[in-house]
C-alpha cells in the first residue's frame, strides 16, 4: 500500500519515488499546494476505486495519512 | 446558507497566463484595458486587472515562479472565480463552523486595494474560489 501511494505521489509531482520520503507531507514536500493536493486526491480515488468524503479530502496531507486512511478503507 | 455568502457578486475571474506579453495580447484580443496591477509576493505573481468603462474584470495572473508557474502544465488557463464579501474574517469564522478552512490563516493583501483569501479546490472538487474584501 505504502509503495503504491508513494508511486502515485511521485507521478503527480513528477518526481522519482525515491524523492518521496516516508515523512512526506504537504508542508515539507515542494510543490504540494492546494491544486496539486486535489490532483493527488483524485489520482488516489482513481487508483483505489474509492470516493474520499470531502471532509477527509482536505485532511489527508501526508503519505502516512493516506496509507492509514486507505488501509482503513480497505478493511471495511 | 452561510450568512456572509448570501447573494455573492463576482469580483473578478482569474486566469493564469505564462507571460506579460501573452496577457497583453489577450487583453487586446478581447478589447479589454488594464485597470491596475500589482505584485503578490506570497504567490510570486504579477496580477493585471482589467476593467473600466463597464468592462468585465479579469485578473491575468503572470507567475514569476512557484507552483503557479506550473499551473495546467505551465500553459495557464482558467484558475479561479472571485466573489466580493463584506468581511473575510467573519466569513472564515462562519466557514470554520461548517468544517471548512480557507487557504490562508489570515486574509492577505491582494494586488489592488483589497484583501483576499481562497477556498481550496478540494472542497469543490476542482474549482478554486477566491473571496475578496474591498479596503
Amino acid at each position: 500500500m505504502r509503495e503504491r501511494v508513494r508511486a502515485l505521489i511521485a507521478s503527480v509531482f513528477d518526481i522519482s519515488a525515491a524523492d518521496v520520503p516516508d515523512d512526506a507531507r504537504a508542508t515539507t514536500l515542494a510543490g504540494w499546494d492546494s491544486l496539486r493536493h486535489l490532483e493527488l486526491m483524485l489520482a488516489i480515488e482513481r487508483e483505489f476505486s474509492i470516493r474520499i468524503p470531502t471532509d477527509r479530502l482536505v485532511d489527508l496531507v501526508s503519505l502516512d495519512d493516506l496509507v492509514v486512511y486507505l488501509e482503513s478503507a480497505a478493511a471495511q | 446558507v452561510i450568512p456572509a455568502l448570501e447573494n455573492p457578486v463576482i469580483h473578478h475571474v482569474g486566469l493564469v497566463v505564462p507571460s506579460e506579453e501573452q496577457a497583453t495580447d489577450l487583453m487586446q484580443l478581447l478589447g479589454l484595458a488594464e485597470a491596475y496591477r500589482g505584485f503578490v509576493e506570497q504567490y510570486q505573481a504579477l496580477c493585471i486587472f482589467t476593467g473600466g468603462n463597464g468592462a468585465s474584470p479579469l485578473e491575468l495572473v503572470v507567475p514569476t515562479g512557484g507552483t503557479l508557474a506550473e499551473f495546467n502544465g505551465g500553459v495557464g488557463g482558467l484558475h479561479h472565480v472571485a466573489f466580493g464579501v463584506a468581511d473575510l474574517v467573519q466569513l472564515a469564522a462562519q466557514l470554520e463552523g461548517r468544517g471548512i478552512r480557507l487557504l490562508e490563516p489570515e486574509p492577505i493583501q491582494g494586488a489592488g486595494q483589497f484583501l483576499c483569501n481562497f477556498l481550496p479546490p478540494a472542497y469543490t472538487r476542482g474549482i478554486t474560489v477566491e473571496f475578496v474584501q474591498e479596503q
